[in-house]
């Protein structure tokens, strides 16, 4: 019972971290993505890859951060010139390409994923068992936590949050908004791959399916429902969608009903989510 | 200080802007007067670097910045402040005059330009945490100029200042608009659609129809010229409809 209850606590710990990841780019810059499970797939599979060439946990786990943003760059120099809900289109299909690239490649194993990806170790100390693993993710979420609402209130955070609101007014200020849209998905995306690399230990099991579009769109759900642009609200919502599921567990064949219907209802009361002060709409119809 | 010459614009294959020349001498106010669509605003536009040219030049304090991007011109001591009162509603009054100084690295001395733009501007004093959406509509164009002082500009673009405003409050802002000239020695480029105000205000002045300039010069001779009089200031009015 209690190895159950770490195990849905580590998922939680996971998905805070892509919730959280996400709202920088939606949340607090406006940004909206439809692909942003491909970040955490990309991460997934980089640090499993490492792994396996025999790199220490330490390494792969920094590198696959990095190596997701380096993807994230590729995605954003080009569609960067398209915003709101263009960009969500092309961010869908970033997302279906990179899951279809995955499935076909031999060195990502194709349709069957990657299997026996070793797991964490840092400084010759296995990370294997559970109330420890869970420890490490936590503090890494704390780090993203601090790290996140140190930005927030920065320089940086104040030119996200002006692009947010009015890209064009923004420029009138002298932002340079193209580099800050695309500073803010090089950070998104690195937090997304370190997700990823931290999913990846834990299963010791990947495979494309896991990263594709409903996973995309449960993580703006997270997003959503926690609250668009608030940090404690990225990490309730990532909570509140892991753990229902498992609740609803007793209801068997009705659980998808009242997971959709509980869903709806919280939107229909509380349209900027538990902990936000946005709507979805304002993120959307935004005078230019 | 500013010289534009011969600028042209395009808005895809709209021709914007059809060579327009103006200058702006440093501690001078002038006015761009035209009706809707003539290209006042873009002409802005262009100069902040918002709108880019197709052919032409902007020249400020002699260098060339005609495709610079708009950060540059900013530092460059150019601040816009757009039509319509574009402050940013989902952020506090703070944030808003914080990003005005974004080009900025002089904390303190931001700091302290925060301080004087709420003597300039008192209605902004007491609201410094309040969003700037829930301000009232003067009050917003009052925070959008505050908000383009912040980056310590020798030349302020506005953008029709008093649109939409009540006469009162539109006073208010150019009493602002003259005391930044006058004490300050702000040069000063306004687009306006009020000509009678904009002509009492400025030393000089140009009148824009379809993206070309049809009249420039003082505005005390624009005031007396016949054509200004009949087009915008409502001469023979009586004569044609009544």
């Amino acid at each position: 019972m209690t190895a159950y209850i770490l195990h849905v606590c580590i998922i939680m710990v996971l998905f805070s971290m892509l919730s959280l990841s996400l709202n920088i780019a939606v949340g607090m810059t406006g940004l909206v993505s439809l692909g942003h499970a491909a970040f955490f797939g990309i991460g997934a599979y980089a640090s499993g890859l490492m792994m396996l060439c025999g790199l220490p946990f330490e390494v792969s786990l920094v590198l696959s951060g990095i190596v997701t943003s380096v993807f994230g760059i590729i995605l954003a120099v080009p569609s960067l010139r398209v915003k709101d809900d263009y960009l969500a289109i092309v961010t869908l299909g970033f997302g279906i390409i990179a899951v279809i690239i995955l499935m076909n490649m031999d060195i990502t194993g194709g349709p069957d994923g990657l299997t026996g990806i070793p797991p964490a170790s840092v400084f010759g100390v296995a990370l294997t068992s559970k109330p420890v693993y869970f420890a490490f993710c936590s503090s890494i979420l704390a780090i993203m936590v601090l790290t996140t609402s140190r930005l927030k209130a920065s320089k940086v955070g104040r030119a996200w949050a002006a692009i947010r609101d009015n890209d064009t007014v923004a420029m009138f200020m002298g932002i340079n908004i193209y580099y800050y849209k695309v500073l803010c998905i090089v950070i998104s995306s690195f937090w997304a791959g370190i997700a990823g690399s931290l999913y990846a230990h834990y299963t010791g099991y990947i495979n494309p399916m896991t990263f594709g579009m409903q996973t995309s769109i449960m993580i703006l759900a997270m997003v959503v429902l926690g609250g668009i642009g608030s940090i404690p609200g990225s990490i309730i919502g990532a909570s509140v969608l892991v753990l229902l599921p498992e609740l609803l567990r007793g209801f068997e064949a009705h659980q998808g009903i009242f997971y959709g219907a509980l869903l709806v209802t919280m939107m229909v009361l509380r349209p900027q989510g538990i902990m936000g002060k946005m709507k979805v709409t304002d993120i959307f119809a935004r005078g230019s | 200080m500013l010289v534009v010459s011969n600028l042209h614009c395009y808005y895809g294959r709209i021709h914007a802007l059809k060579g327009i020349s103006l200058h702006v001498k440093s501690g001078e106010i002038v006015v761009l007067i035209g009706g809707n669509g003539a290209g006042k605003s873009t002409a802005l536009k262009a100069i902040s670097g918002i709108v880019q040219a197709a052919s032409g030049t902007v020249t400020f304090n002699n260098n060339d910045i005609t495709h610079v991007s708009p950060d540059k011109i900013v530092m460059a001591g150019i601040s816009h402040v757009p039509e319509g009162r574009r402050i940013f509603p989902r952020l506090t009054v703070e944030d808003n005059l914080l990003l005005g100084a974004f080009t900025r690295r002089d904390s303190s001395e931001i700091k302290k330009d925060m301080g004087k733009m709420k003597e300039l501007f008192p209605v902004l004093a007491n609201r410094s945490k309040q969003y700037a959406g829930t301000l009232s509509g003067g009050e917003q164009q009052m925070l959008a100029i505050a908000r383009g002082l912040m980056s310590r500009p020798s030349l302020l673009l506005l953008d029709e200042p008093t649109m939409g405003l009540a006469p009162v409050i539109a006073q208010d802002i150019y009493r602002q608009v003259i005391y930044l000239n006058k004490e300050q020695g702000l040069a000063i480029l306004i687009v306006e659609q009020n000509a009678r105000i904009a002509l009492g205000l400025a030393e000089r002045g140009y009148i824009i129809e379809t993206g070309r300039i049809m009249l420039e010069g003082n505005c005390r001779e624009l005031k007396q010229s016949n054509e200004i009089k009949r087009a915008y200031l409502g001469k023979d009015y009586r004569e044609v409809w009544e």
